[in-house]
């Protein structure tokens, strides 16, 4: 078998994708004409650190190379009426050599979980090697970097926004960073984090420091403190530096760059189905899809269309704070979410998701597709505002309600919010506090026998829901969906029942009505890709609440009404996309 | 650049010898303990991906009577290398696939620090790494020929 090469021409190598801009890749005598003929009016500018350096000590920024010369490139493309974006890398970065470090620091190759040197495999076929950031060696030279840089921005008054980038790729349904790492470097500072605890705890006169509530073992409590706190390191060192410029982080899934992408290639197989996947599961992580490392034919068609729909359109102005990508009419629509599983310690292969195993995560993607996030954190603190609680259902793990957790969740309910909590493995402590607040504020507790029994507390809108993981998980498949369809259902969700054929991926999304729209509460929007080689049928049956406002864009696609259901015939490769108009 | 790639009908394992944490009564029962290290395959692979779960768990019950339980992605426990092998070669039967090639993430890793480009990584597992055919594919392509030219 043979691959074919990728036919990548000059200025998509320039501009792989996604508006980002590689200023190394071209004269910077060309920069005013690039940049005046690109047709956004925004430019992501990733900063290429070993471009600046050879030796990791001396940096250019235009003495001898005029392409280093970035205050340049800000103002061409202010005259140009366009603004620039940077984007700082905390991580390796797969898009550049060696992951982004300086030749002489390219030392100790990183290593992933599974024990397998990281590499990315290109679009030619050529694989880059991914060094590991845990070298201290590394952390050292990026400081003097980062210095370097922030002063050249401070002194030559460039006002551009600057975001610190994690990269990473998705696989398994898990956003796997770069900054990952099991290297000898990796292990050897994780060494010296334990010894520097070691003696912390030593000096504490308290003696033992009980071990935080957690459903992860100290072992690993540890190297996930550790892990976060070298990559704070990274992140406070951008805000240091560039006071004025920083407005935050982002995490960027490099589509083609995970681990069984590398086997994929080797043994040329289908993908387009699983970048479509990966691109819709980001936007349910908050994490931006990317597709500039794609080769050139992967990146045509339904991934394209997708982009464009879903990514490029609103998604990054939403995740980015800003008007990143040009609007259109369409733009004012935001991705459905009508539950929040959180969870912690997404980090494992080995391990189950709690949501997994006791049927929940299965029945939503059967039922929901895509309608749900999943949090790795409990930093994100959801508003508060009753209308922005409607329609949301947020499940929490007892195993991680901390005393955080605790107030956020009676906030919740407070305000409305419906909640659901396995109480199975919930603190004694926990549990006795909920207690006290439901006899405190006079709230009863009914007791509900389903297919097993829940109790449940309500106030006014709000609803606090409380059931016994461990017996859910001992159920069969079956009766865990059945669990979870009648806990589900007494919610009321407003929805429209999608029976997909295998290999059709929607996602739906929603915005305010317009002026001429009054009449209904809400407009949602879903979306249609079948990104396999196959013909495929999809079946949407209407819903009382629902209006079917207009069909949009049918490519490789025919949609016909039936009684009380229309259906959608896709050829391969096909899309649409459906408004209606919903009232409650 | 070269341009050798794997055949479509090849099957690619690869494998590490790990210590998770899952182990349950019925792994004890089948004589595995919670304590030790085991072969755990990481990727089992075909031209049109990871090898159905549904194949790999009810051979992995009729080769050790107990249900696979070590996550979503990884298949084992295997008490040797030899009984992991083994459970490639049946599994490439199963898939009717013509080879399959087994390698540990430690010579995979090791490949790809000396290959520059995938045909070179490819080149090196088909020529240095482990591989069992199915012999089951072969005397079926034999025979379908040998009618042809009788």
């Amino acid at each position: 078998m043979h691959i074919s090469n990728d036919h990548t021409n000059d200025n998509e190598i320039i501009f792989p994708g996604d508006n980002w801009f590689f200023y190394w890749k071209t004269s910077s005598a060309l920069w005013r004409d690039k940049i005046a003929g690109f047709d956004s009016s925004k430019i992501v500018v990733p900063i290429n650190w070993a471009f600046h350096t050879d030796n990791g000590e001396d940096f250019d920024f235009h003495h001898d190379k005029p392409e280093t010369d970035l205050k340049r490139l800000e103002e061409i493309a202010r005259e140009a009426s366009k603004k620039l974006v940077f984007f700082v890398p905390i991580s390796p970065a797969p898009f550049l050599v060696g992951g982004g470090l300086p030749h002489i620091l390219s030392r100790i190759p990183s290593i992933s979980r599974e024990g397998i040197q990281t590499v990315v495999p290109e679009a030619n076929g050529r694989i880059n090697k991914i060094y590991s950031f845990y070298d201290q060696r590394v952390f050292n030279a990026y400081r003097k970097f980062m210095r370097a840089l922030g002063k050249f921005f401070s002194k030559n008054e460039m006002t551009s926004n600057l975001w610190a980038i994690e990269c990473g790729f998705i696989q398994d349904e898990q956003f796997v960073s770069f900054f990952e790492d099991y290297s000898k470097a990796q292990q050897e500072t994780f060494e010296r984090f334990l010894t520097i605890k070691k003696q912390a705890k030593e000096n504490d006169q308290n003696g033992e420091s009980a071990k935080p509530h957690s459903s992860l073992s100290e072992e690993e409590l540890l190297q996930h403190e550790f892990v976060m706190d070298v990559k704070q390191l990274y992140i406070e060192t951008i805000k240091e530096f560039f006071p004025i410029n920083y407005e935050g982080l982002v995490k960027i899934a490099f589509l083609g760059t995970a681990t069984d992408d590398l086997f994929f290639k080797m043994l040329d197989a289908e993908r387009q189905n699983k970048y479509s996947k990966d691109i819709l599961f980001c936007l349910t992580m908050n994490i931006i899809p990317s597709s500039i490392l794609l080769p050139a034919n992967l990146k045509k068609g339904i991934i394209e269309k997708q982009f464009k729909d879903l990514v490029s359109s609103s998604y990054l102005s939403i995740i980015l704070g800003d008007n990143m990508y040009d609007m259109s009419d369409d733009t004012s629509f935001l991705p459905l979410t009508n539950f929040y599983l959180c969870h912690k310690n997404l980090m494992d292969y080995s391990q189950k998701y709690f949501w997994e195993e006791i049927g929940l995560y299965k029945y939503l993607k059967e039922n929901f597709n895509w309608a749900y996030k999943i949090n790795d954190s409990y930093s994100q603190t959801a508003t508060m505002d009753e209308s922005y609680l409607a329609n949301k259902i947020y499940f929490y793990n007892g195993l991680d309600i901390f005393t955080t957790e605790y107030y956020h969740i009676l906030k919740m309910f407070m305000n409305g919010g419906k909640i659901v909590v396995d109480n199975s493995s919930l603190d004694m402590n926990i549990l006795k506090r909920f207690e006290g607040f439901f006899i405190e504020n006079s709230i009863t507790m009914e007791m509900i026998n389903t297919t097993t029994r829940i109790s449940v507390g309500s106030l006014g809108e709000g609803r606090l829901v409380f059931f016994d993981g461990t017996l859910i998980k001992s159920l069969d498949e079956g009766k865990k969906i059945n669990f979870w369809s009648e806990i589900i259902s007494t919610f009321d969700l407003v929805n429209v029942k999608i029976n997909s054929e295998q290999g059709v991926d929607y996602l739906w999304k929603t915005r305010t009505p317009m002026k001429n729209e009054l009449k209904f509460e809400e407009v949602r929007r879903v979306y249609f890709y079948n990104p396999t080689s196959y013909k495929k049928r999809v079946k949407l049956n209407w819903a009382k609440n629902f209006a079917l406002l207009k069909i949009n864009e049918e490519i490789n696609s025919k949609v016909q009404h039936e009684h009380n259901q229309s259906v959608i015939d896709f050829l391969p490769m096909g899309s649409v996309s459906m408004d209606f108009g919903v009232f409650y | 650049m070269g341009d050798i790639m794997f055949e479509k009908n090849h099957l690619l394992c690869v494998y590490n010898y790990l210590k998770i944490n899952m182990l349950n009564p019925d792994h004890e029962k089948a004589g595995f303990s919670s304590n030790a290290h085991y072969y755990y395959m990481l990727y089992l692979i075909d031209s049109s991906g990871q090898v159905e779960r549904e194949i790999i768990s009810s051979n992995y019950y009729d080769q050790y009577k107990i249900a696979l339980n070590c996550g979503r992605r990884y298949i084992g426990p295997f008490k040797d290398l030899e009984e992991l092998q083994g459970f490639a070669a049946k599994i490439c039967e199963k898939v009717n696939a013509l080879k399959v090639f087994v390698l540990s993430s430690q010579n995979l890793s090791q490949y790809l620090d000396e290959s520059v480009d995938l045909s070179e990584l490819v080149d090196k597992i088909i020529t240095t790494g482990e591989s069992f055919t199915n012999d089951g594919t072969t005397d079926a392509k034999n025979s379908f020929l040998r009618k042809i030219f009788k």
